[in-house]
């Protein structure tokens, strides 16, 4: 088995040694051999004949059919290239897959999330990813500043107070309690599965102006609350998420997204920096 | 295990696959091959033995059928393949609830697993119904996942091809939902922990 040697723990041998009889049986292997046998016989014996019928001489009839099909090909090619020339929006469908595919297949990301709660004052948070799991997130309140660095993989989490020069550093297998790394690891999760609109949960919502541009709107009701997408009609970039958190009722909204661009590897250092005070969060463990 | 892992002849394992689209015998070799591995797999994923059987046949039932439109000329694009079939199969069955609890309650009664009280020394064994429900918690993309990479042995690349992800996204949910599940288990494993020093003590 390939992998990262952090899964291979107590909690797989537990799941080996699950009393469970797996065992496949033999019966039901020869029947089945029987039946798929003799429906790769019937597939088979099916292709021949076809390849038979293809083997009858009709080179005239072929030939004009053939040019009927060249022609209706031209055609058919030139009005597609009109119909690329003509500078126009994409579909909402191809929107939302350009959308999803974005937020999804992601290798790393720079965002802003702003956090709204009830009558707290707003908390502006500027966001990096990095895949598979790594995540920072810079706050800054009424001159504090504070950054967390979270790489999910490896189960640490360093969060940095330069104005105290202390670090908290979390070393934990359980939750890493990071609400904001945690929303987006689940709303590119939720997006993977539902990258094609006609059959994901997700309704077209119309259009609306954010930062000056048109953008087109998709909104679903998922398992953690509403979400509402906002993509670019021409290319189906991602201008700004919506999410209406079901729990807590608390409203993040993602904006300014910046993908796939050269992220320095120190904004994921977990290492605290030299003079740093270090204490130990235990988290739940 | 592939063909290719099983053989350490990458040629002849891609060969077999080539040769199945038209040869009997090509194609009854791979059946075998990969019979019990599948088998495995949907008997983990559904618990009942007379519903994953059902699936299994619809799935090589769907490979014969789709074998002329399989483009794939190896053994890996087979295996992830036949896969993908089967997690489609298994989770379009899952997707239906009446046909879940349907599966639970038939797990239950036909004791797949036993309550740990009829077990003796019930403290040091681990809660197995707290195992298997924990499991069965877990949405049809987290079970298959879990399931394909600890049962299947499937890369994560493999993975992420079945579910239609990246490997990336596969590395990163793994951990999320081991994570999760580290958290219900913790007693178990913790009694697990102790018999095991007890057994070696």
């Amino acid at each position: 088995m390939s992998g990262s040697p952090e899964h291979d723990d107590e909690f797989v041998r537990l799941m080996k040694e699950l009393p469970f009889d797996d065992a496949p049986s033999r019966v039901h292997r020869e029947s089945l051999h029987r039946d798929v046998m003799s429906r790769f016989d019937r597939a088979q014996a099916l292709k021949t004949d076809s390849l038979g019928e293809l083997r009858i001489p009709r080179k005239n009839i072929l030939l004009r059919a053939d040019l009927r099909w060249i022609g209706l090909a031209a055609i058919c090619l030139l009005m597609s290239i009109a119909w690329l020339m003509i500078p126009r929006h994409q579909s909402p469908e191809l929107v939302f897959r350009s959308l999803t595919t974005a937020l999804v297949d992601a290798k790393t990301a720079r965002f802003q999330i702003e956090v709204k709660q009830g009558l707290l004052p707003e908390q502006v948070v500027k966001a990096f990813y990095q895949a598979p799991g790594r995540f920072r997130q810079e706050v800054s309140q009424n001159g504090e500043v504070a950054i967390s660095i979270l790489d999910e993989p490896q189960g640490k989490r360093v969060t940095l107070f330069p104005t105290t020069k202390t670090a908290v550093v979390m070393n934990s297998t359980g939750p890493m309690d990071q609400p904001l790394a945690d929303a987006f690891f689940e709303l590119r999760e939720f997006l993977s599965r539902n990258r094609d609109l006609n059959s994901s949960s997700f309704r077209r919502v119309g259009t609306r102006q954010i930062d000056g541009k048109l953008a087109v709107g998709f909104v679903s009701d998922t398992t953690f609350g509403e979400c509402t997408l906002w993509g670019a009609p021409r290319t189906g970039h991602p201008l700004r998420i919506d999410v209406v958190w079901k729990v807590s009722r608390q409203q993040t909204i993602m904006r300014e997204f910046e993908f796939n661009i050269a992220l320095e590897e120190s904004l994921f250092d977990l290492a605290p920096p030299q003079g740093y005070k270090i204490e130990v969060d235990l988290g739940t463990e | 295990m592939s063909l290719q892992g099983a053989s350490n002849d990458r040629s002849e394992a891609d060969e077999l696959v080539i040769r199945a689209r038209t040869d009997r015998e090509a194609f009854s070799a791979l059946y075998e091959h990969y019979y019990p591995e599948v088998a495995r797999y949907c008997l983990r994923r559904l618990f009942v033995r007379a519903v994953a059987e059902d699936i299994l046949s619809i799935v090589f039932l769907k490979v014969v059928a789709h074998l002329p439109a399989f483009t794939g000329t190896t053994d890996s694009e087979f295996r992830r393949w036949l896969f993908r079939i089967a997690t489609n199969e298994i989770n379009s069955t899952l997707r239906q609830e009446r046909r879940r609890k349907e599966i639970w309650n038939q797990a239950v009664k036909s004791g797949v697993w036993k309550h740990s009280t009829e077990v003796p020394a019930a403290d040091l064994t681990p809660d197995w119904p707290l195992v298997f429900q924990a499991v069965m918690e877990l949405d049809e993309r987290e079970r298959s996942i879990v399931m394909l990479r600890y049962f299947s042995n499937c890369s994560f690349d493999e993975i992420a091809d079945v579910v239609e992800t990246t490997p990336g996204a596969v590395r990163a949910s793994l951990s999320r939902i081991l994570a999760r599940l580290r958290d219900k288990f913790s007693f178990s494993i913790a009694a697990d922990n102790r018999l095991d020093r007890r057994r070696k003590g």
